[in-house]
């Protein structure tokens, strides 16, 4: 146990109506994975003081962790209430609101949480990965871009910025839908997302499959291969690699 | 230029790897609509009818299972007001049914292949429920009609595949040959003249016409015709994947030919 623990432990022997103890004890408990007894301090914690938007914050996101997502919607909305500028209760609200298939709701609190930290990466990304409408291609590549400026190691912008570059799918100035996919770019932006994490295979998949649109016949197979090599059981490069080989007999 | 020994177990080994990579596939999913539907026209090439037909079948299963879980997918989502998401996985089963219509298509020909009409026939309807602008499957349709005497639904098929293609020269030809049957002649040589036009060395768009010609007893025409078929007489390289196709409308050629001889 550590000292923090027991001190606080103490405090709350003392006097058991210590909020900030219970909370912070509960933020303990919840890194060391017990999470019972964390969710009862932060009940304990709300009990004392029902205005603690952290509380309610961390509270929620027990909840959200056990799936009980009713009882977390009402703490993060409480939270929210209490506190409309913590970034994180946005943010985390957001992604649980993503689970639930709420994604107009999730996209509003993702940009709330945007508008509060501006260094908010992630809160960009999510939101970026949000906007599938083409009409949003052009907020959407510029999210990704502000979540890489701000942590350029965030390997999947990356690579959802290569597949929305390679799709290319948005809509023209009149409000026509148009295909023009930036493959060049795209392949950048894979070959960032390997640079980080050499195994991931979707971006090893995807870049291949930009190379055999442009006929680059060898490196298309050779990132097929690799994303073969990574996972075995990838079903879809194993079809493209074979795709690859038909076009390359055919040629 | 025939190709070099080297060139050919080249070809053979991409074959090889092809099949391979697509049976590994299959083993991982065996779901996967597009593995079974490109295995399909491997077995199809090489002449295996029951392994063809098996993937053909098992591509339309897993596409239609996959297209009926998007559409639930995407009306859970409506009800819940997700619009754009909704809207995303609509466009994945539309994408879907797309391909099915093509696999549909292509098994319609293989049942052509094998004069197994009435189911070619149920497959260009799939093929065409799931995909309404499909000329192709329309044309084939209307051809498979017009074999079985069913005028008016050929028409309309017919018509339809050039609404959405204008420049298929075989829809004209059909088109035509409906025409000619309707006695509308003139008409018939309207849309005779689009398909040689389009596809000027293809005989039997000329031989029909020649024919018609007779039929309106403009025997200098069809002479004129007559005489470009056998010019072109050495022009028998099929066209596309409707060689089959062509050779339906054989029997009306056979009787127009006879009523063309006896004037």
């Amino acid at each position: 146990m550590s000292n923090v623990q027991k001190h606080l432990e103490q405090a709350i022997q003392i006097n058991p109506k210590f909020a900030d103890a219970h909370y912070e004890l509960a933020l303990i408990l919840k890194k060391k994975g017990e999470n019972e007894k964390s969710i009862e301090h932060l009940l304990k914690a709300i009990d004392i003081q029902p205005e603690f938007p952290k509380a309610h914050f961390h509270l929620a996101s027990h909840m959200n962790t056990i799936k009980d997502y009713k009882t977390a919607k009402k703490h993060y909305i409480k939270s929210i209430e209490l506190d409309p500028f913590y970034a994180d209760s946005h943010f985390y609200y957001g992604l649980m609101l993503v689970e639930l298939e709420e994604f107009e709701d999730a996209k509003k609190n993702m940009e709330k949480a945007t508008d509060i930290d501006q260094n908010y990466s992630l809160a960009y990304y999510h939101l970026a990965r949000l906007l599938i409408d083409p009409e949003d291609y052009t907020k959407a590549k510029k999210y990704y871009l502000t979540a890489i400026d701000i942590d350029e190691k965030l390997e999947e912008a990356h690579y959802y910025l290569g597949k929305l570059l390679s799709g290319g799918l948005q809509n023209d100035m009149d409000g026509t839908l148009v295909k023009k996919p930036e493959y060049d770019e795209a392949i950048v932006h894979y070959k960032k997302a390997i640079r980080i994490n050499d195994n991931y295979e979707k971006a090893h998949y995807n870049l291949a499959l930009v190379y055999k649109i442009q006929k680059n016949y060898d490196l298309s197979r050779k990132h097929f291969e690799k994303a073969i090599k990574i996972a075995h059981d990838y079903s879809k490069a194993h079809f493209q690699l074979a795709m690859l080989f038909k076009e390359i007999g055919e040629a | 230029m025939s190709k070099t020994k080297q060139e050919l177990a080249v070809q053979s080994k991409y074959l090889e790897d092809l099949k391979f990579h697509l049976f590994k596939a299959l083993d991982i999913d065996p779901k996967y609509a597009e593995a079974h539907f490109q295995l399909a026209l491997i077995y199809q090439g090489n002449g295996n009818k029951r392994e063809t037909e098996f993937h053909f079948k098992k591509a339309i299963a897993s596409n239609s299972k996959t297209i009926r879980e998007l559409v639930k997918g995407g009306d859970k989502l409506l009800k819940n007001f997700q619009f754009q998401h909704a809207n995303n996985l609509f466009m994945k089963a539309q994408r879907k049914k797309h391909h099915c219509a093509k696999v549909n298509y292509e098994l319609s020909n293989f049942y052509i292949n094998q004069n197994k009409l009435d189911l070619a026939q149920t497959c260009l309807e799939n093929s065409i429920e799931l995909h309404f602008a499909s000329a192709k499957s329309h044309r084939n349709l209307g051809i498979l009609l017009f074999n079985k005497k069913k005028y008016d639904t050929a028409r309309i098929h017919i018509e339809k595949a050039l609404d959405l293609d204008y420049s298929d020269h075989l829809s004209h030809l059909n088109l035509g040959l409906i025409m000619k049957h309707g006695k509308d002649y003139l008409n018939a040589e309207l849309h005779l003249l689009i398909a040689m036009e389009i596809k000027p060395k293809f005989s039997i768009s000329i031989f029909e016409m020649a024919l018609l010609q007779l039929i309106m007893k403009n025997q200098l025409d069809a002479k004129k015709y007559y005489e470009k078929v056998l010019e072109n007489a050495t022009d028998t390289q099929p066209v596309e994947l409707d060689k089959d196709l062509r050779q339906q409308p054989a029997t009306h050629r056979n009787k127009n030919k006879e009523s063309g001889e006896k004037r």
